[in-house]
């Protein structure tokens, strides 16, 4: 699971009102390297939430390897835009768990694939 | 009693009052029978059949939407995790359309496959998109691919809202059992999907042949046999027309798979009537502009928030 995909995501357990960020207590971690594409980078700048990747990083034992600020849209550093690259798809969780902020429901994560379904009594 | 699986025959004499149960996945696979004739043979002795009675216990439903869980469970999850692996070596080509629309797609924009199957329609959009898959099996083969992915239900999903640019749902809509599902489907679109992104929806036709009287690819006989199962609903054969539009669609597969128990293959489908799909793409709101067109056996929605 990328912290792209982590970012994303939501509790969707019903009847809460505190869904993001989903809390990650990582197993293993790896990280995979990707094609850099600077236009992708600055076009999600605009839609995650950067504090909540900033805090994932933490989780997975990257912190302190982004801008404390959130760049804007058209920022054109390409150390910047890099070290958000490298946070969004190059950090992936491979086990542990992303647990629901509010209901502390626990969601597992196998093999990088997140296991998002609810049973009857939660939807 | 006499049991069967994959070649292995098993006989059991079953003692006067006593109850077996079959559980878990050898309800599918192993079919048993008492086997008509005037004697058995415990141990070398021949002893004379009296009346032998089978009872089958089977639990209804009467709530629509337990109903829409249980069908949609055993008949569209179980059976894609069951078949996942013959399944995806059978799924490797793109639909031309799919493959238009997801060309057309800047490399900047994000993309979410809802019901991305082996993961065949990420793979040229990779790092800018993500699958969300409710068969785990089917989901690691995405995950062995490289293809980012979660297992999740496409009527209630994890994703926040308005997060990506385009959305496609291929062959996913019509394994939905209740109108509701339908539109809850496609509300889950609309909701996730940014102000002025697009979707392209597709589902089976039961119409499979076009205007011009050119049979899709899929029906190219009209040899229809009715058959029903237990679920009481028709199960479909391959390349006929579909006889009703709430069916059973079994799964071929390889030879290698052949083996096993056909009822474990049976996929529950609603095969859509031309402008269905377009009416609940209405019904589910959201949508700036809705299209629906006929290919090659199915109905293609295009839809833009």
């Amino acid at each position: 699971m990328k912290l792209l995909t982590h970012n994303m995501m939501q509790s969707h357990v019903k009847g809460i009102s505190r869904r993001f960020p989903l809390l990650i207590k990582p197993e293993t971690v790896r990280v995979v390297e990707q094609e850099f594409n600077p236009d992708f980078v600055r076009r999600m700048l605009g839609r995650i939430e950067y504090e909540a990747l900033q805090q994932a990083m933490t989780w997975l034992g990257h912190e302190g390897k982004l801008p404390k600020d959130c760049p804007s849209e058209d920022e054109n550093n390409e150390d910047i835009l890099k070290a958000i690259h490298h946070a969004l798809l190059e950090v992936e969780m491979v086990e542990g768990k992303l647990v629901c902020p509010e209901s502390g429901r626990e969601f597992p994560v196998k093999n990088g694939i997140p296991n998002m379904l609810l049973n009857e009594d939660e939807v | 009693m006499d049991f069967q699986r994959a070649g292995n025959k098993f006989s059991c004499d079953l003692k006067q009052r006593s109850l077996l149960i079959l559980t878990g996945e050898s309800r599918y696979s192993w079919t048993h029978q008492i086997t008509a004739r005037k004697n058995d043979f415990p141990n070398g002795n021949v002893r004379q059949r009296r009346n032998r009675i089978s009872l089958t216990f089977r639990r209804c439903v009467d709530d629509e939407e337990e109903a829409a869980r249980i069908i949609e469970k055993n008949l569209v999850k179980n059976v894609y995790d069951h078949i996942a692996d013959d399944f995806s070596a059978s799924r490797y080509k793109m639909w031309p359309l799919v493959e238009e629309f997801v060309d057309k797609v800047p490399k900047d924009h994000f993309v979410i496959d809802l019901g991305c199957g082996n993961g065949k329609n990420l793979l040229k959009i990779r790092d800018h998109g993500l699958g969300l898959e409710l068969s785990s099996n089917l989901a690691r083969i995405c995950g062995e691919r490289n293809i980012e992915v979660s297992v999740g239900d496409c009527t209630k999903t994890q994703l926040r809202d308005e997060i990506c640019d385009v959305v496609i749902s291929i062959a996913v809509l019509h394994h939905m059992s209740t109108v509701k599902r339908r539109i809850e489907a496609l509300k889950e679109i609309g909701r996730i999907l940014r102000p002025g992104g697009k979707a392209m929806v597709t589902s089976w036709a039961m119409k499979q042949k076009s205007e011009k009287g050119k049979t899709s690819n899929y029906a190219k006989k009209e040899n229809s046999e009715k058959s029903t199962n237990s679920a009481h609903l028709p199960i479909h054969k391959a390349r006929t027309n579909f006889e009703a539009q709430d069916v059973l669609v079994p799964f071929k597969g390889s030879k290698e798979g052949k083996s096993t128990d056909p009822a474990a293959k049976h996929r529950f489908y609603h095969v859509f009537m031309e402008g269905e799909m377009k009416s609940l793409a209405l019904a589910a709101g959201y949508f700036s502009e809705i299209e629906e067109i006929y290919d090659d056996g199915n109905y293609v929605l295009f839809l833009r928030k």
